[in-house]
């Protein structure tokens, strides 16, 4: 009986064993000898910044300058473990199981509410950040009258071109549907393509779909968005007021075989000269001058009909930092979150992650295309995106797809669109 | 106390630690999961509600998405059961038949089994949109030169293409291993008695390796309905839901959209009773019809 005991101890030992190995952590706290200095606190921060792995190095290098920052005026030693998975499902599932990171990013324009309704976002209205940014991104990244995040990272977008093709065929930025379709005719006789096509990624072909509703409902609809919620709107309002107009002509100018072409593959085509526009957003400005260091990108705001006051580019705030409300650290995290946008630093952290002005105290250098997209902004042609329910605008996308592909029609498209958003409203609550 | 009185003691001691590992990492999660099933959890928020089995209820007769799912998934099981056995079993006959460079081939055809299932997807990807049409270009087979995953019949075609290169020469292992088992007496007996090529597979052969198309069609039965990897990469499910097969219908459903994590795992369980149902029937068939030499 005794051996048995012992076996018995053994097997469940090793587990312990093997586990007890692998616990080591990554980030070591430095810790010194007590002696000096009798009341240094010690704190661990952990932070998890999910699909931000390309910002590694800026994050590391600005929380190495918080934490000294922090030791000098707080007498506080901090650590720090900084995660940046690829995969978005990570933070959720920690979220939900009790092993919350003390600062997490989220995406504003597409997930902001989801944490928020979970109770997973501390709300920082009265954090001396907000006084700092500019009015209309406090507007912005409000959720129910409350900020519950930094917004870091924003864009306006519609569509980028190749600027040195533009003027080689001697065309400009079109202001109306007409033009637009001018253009590619202009553009098609010189052989040029124009618009990339990559819908092997749904997402991307749901982009003309995003700009041309969210144009509809800015300039025509303007309480459609919330008609929805009440059942008093239809998807069909959309088609009525020319939703696939702009999508057909996009659909009819591009590259053939679009649905074998990923995100990744439009990018280096578009940035290779194979085609003159793509619509997208300037988050794809990295990727695309990396291809092409020479690259000389524009950005213009799509036209959706014949009306150029409806050819708008859309605001959008997507990485947005936030501290959990019930962190064993929340002062020191809260402290992080304010020096993002510190009055010394934070201007050359923003360039250095590329990010636009978010606040008064910025002085950030843009880009030549980010300029563009400030110009339309500034000519009153900039409005903010709102968002679909998840499961509606990841319809749209795959829908979008099927459209492109012509196995379903406008009608299928529009019904189920309309099905899915109006359920994914009822089950939201 | 003697060990002899009680064997199952020792028994239960030795195999302890694997036991304990089974049920930290599968027993509990299946279980949990099931429990989930039950709820309308989100997967994120602290508070859910017991539903009971409308979960199930709604997936079975509320959802044509997951019905089409669940029938392009049959559709595809079917196709790549029988379509990788008989390629593995051909491949298998065709590389016993040879006497040299058995080896090199054996290694040839079981390398792609040796990528990871989605890198050498990528690499399908890769040869469907770009490989291909320029080969179409610079070559006479201009057939190559379509949309391979641009309408709903190609893009199946694509990941049929991509899972058999892949999944063949694992089973084409399995099929030499009990080719070489066959006794050798038995075939140049019937060799003597004048049987053909033909009936000598037939009579003697396939009898004789009928316990290893029992595993293969028993493996290949549960990773194609399980199928996920190949799908993801290919095509995300689309044209549209066109490809979307049950496992990534139930990832969408889980993680993106609605996040209906409840729902999802429910229409998990779906699948998981289902396979469990056909698998043991296909190896209750199949063995009956196992011999011995």
């Amino acid at each position: 009986m005794k051996k048995t005991l012992k076996l018995m101890a053994v097997s469940t030992l090793v587990p312990a064993l093997i586990a007890g190995c692998s616990s080591g952590s990554g980030n070591s706290s430095g810790s010194k000898n007590d002696g000096e200095q009798g009341s240094v606190r010690k704190v661990k921060l952990s932070i998890m910044l999910p699909l931000a792995g390309r910002f590694k190095d800026q994050f590391d290098g600005y929380l190495k300058q918080f934490a000294a920052k922090e030791l000098a005026e707080k007498n506080i030693e901090v650590s720090y473990n900084l995660e940046l998975p690829s995969d978005e499902n990570l933070l959720p599932t920690r979220l939900a199981s009790g092993d919350a990171p003390d600062i997490y990013s989220f995406n504003f324009a597409t997930k902001g509410a989801d944490f928020v309704k979970g109770g997973y976002a501390a709300d920082l209205s009265n954090e001396p950040f907000v006084a700092k940014l500019t009015d209309s991104m406090r507007e912005a990244s409000k959720i129910d009258g409350k900020i519950y995040g930094v917004p870091m990272e924003s864009f306006s977008w519609s569509y980028l071109y190749n600027k040195d093709i533009f003027e080689a065929n001697n065309v400009t930025p079109p202001q109306t549907l007409s033009e637009l379709k001018a253009l590619a005719e202009k553009l098609k006789g010189n052989n040029v393509t124009p618009f990339v096509l990559a819908y092997k990624d749904s997402f991307v072909a749901g982009w003309p779909f995003f700009l041309s509703m969210q144009s509809i409902v800015n300039t025509k609809l303007p309480t459609w968005w919330d008609d929805m919620t009440t059942d008093k709107a239809s998807f069909k309002d959309l088609k009525d007021n020319g939703l696939f107009d702009v999508v057909d002509v996009i659909n009819a100018n591009g590259n053939s075989n679009a649905l074998e072409l990923s995100a990744e593959d439009g990018i280096a085509d578009f940035a290779n000269g194979k085609a003159a526009m793509f619509v997208t957003g300037p988050w794809y400005s990295d990727s695309i001058l990396k291809v092409n260091p020479n690259f000389n990108l524009g950005l213009g705001a799509l036209p959706i009909n014949d009306d150029p006051q409806s050819t708008k580019v859309v605001i959008a705030i997507t990485t947005t930092l936030t501290a959990y409300p019930d962190g064993p650290n929340k002062d020191v995290a809260l402290d992080f979150l304010n020096y993002i946008l510190d009055d010394q630093d934070s201007s050359a952290f923003f360039e250095s992650l590329k990010f636009n002005k978010v606040a008064t105290n910025q002085t950030i250098k843009s880009f030549p295309w980010d300029e563009d997209a400030q110009n339309i902004v500034d000519a009153g042609q900039g409005f903010l995106g709102l968002t679909l329910p998840v499961a509606a605008d990841q319809d749209k996308d795959k829908l979008a797809q099927a459209y492109y592909a012509k196995s379903i029609s406008q009608d299928q498209y529009v019904d189920s669109v309309n099905k899915t958003w109006k359920k994914s409203v009822g089950a939201g609550k | 106390m003697s060990y002899k009185s009680k064997p199952w003691l020792s028994l239960l001691a030795f195999s302890a630690p694997a036991l304990l590992f089974y049920a930290i990492f599968l027993v509990y999660p299946t279980i949990g999961g099931f429990y989930y099933s039950l709820t309308d959890w989100n997967g994120l928020y602290k508070d859910y509600k017991f539903v009971g089995i409308s979960n199930y209820i709604q997936a079975l007769t509320s959802d044509p998405q997951f019905i089409h799912s669940l029938l392009y998934t049959l559709k595809y099981v079917v196709v790549i059961v029988i379509l990788q056995n008989a390629i593995a079993l051909c491949l298998a006959l065709l590389i016993e038949s040879r006497t040299k460079s058995k080896t090199l081939f054996r290694t040839l055809i079981f390398m792609p089994n040796m990528v990871s299932i989605y890198i050498s997807t990528l690499m399908w990807a890769f040869i469907f949109s770009r490989v291909a049409p320029k080969l179409a270009e610079y070559t006479l087979l201009s057939f190559l030169d379509q949309g391979w995953v641009s309408t709903p019949n190609m893009a199946f075609l694509s990941t049929v293409i991509v899972t058999v290169w892949q999944g063949a020469g694992y089973l084409m292992i399995i099929y030499i291993a009990a080719l070489q088992g066959v006794p050798k007496d038995l075939k140049e007996a019937a060799t003597i008695d004048g049987a053909s090529t033909f009936r000598r597979f037939y009579h003697i052969i396939l009898p004789l390796v009928m316990p290893a198309i029992t595993i293969c069609v028993f493996l290949t039965l549960n990773s194609s309905f399980k199928i996920f990897e190949v799908v993801y990469a290919l095509t995300g499910g689309g044209p549209g839901y066109s490809t979307e097969v049950i496992a990534l219908n139930v990832y969408q459903e889980g993680f993106a959209r609605d996040r209906q994590f409840g729902y999802a795992t429910a229409k998990a369980m779906i699948l998981f009773f289902m396979i469990i149902i056909i698998t043991f029937v296909q190896v209750t068939v199949f063995k009956k019809k196992e011999v011995e030499a």
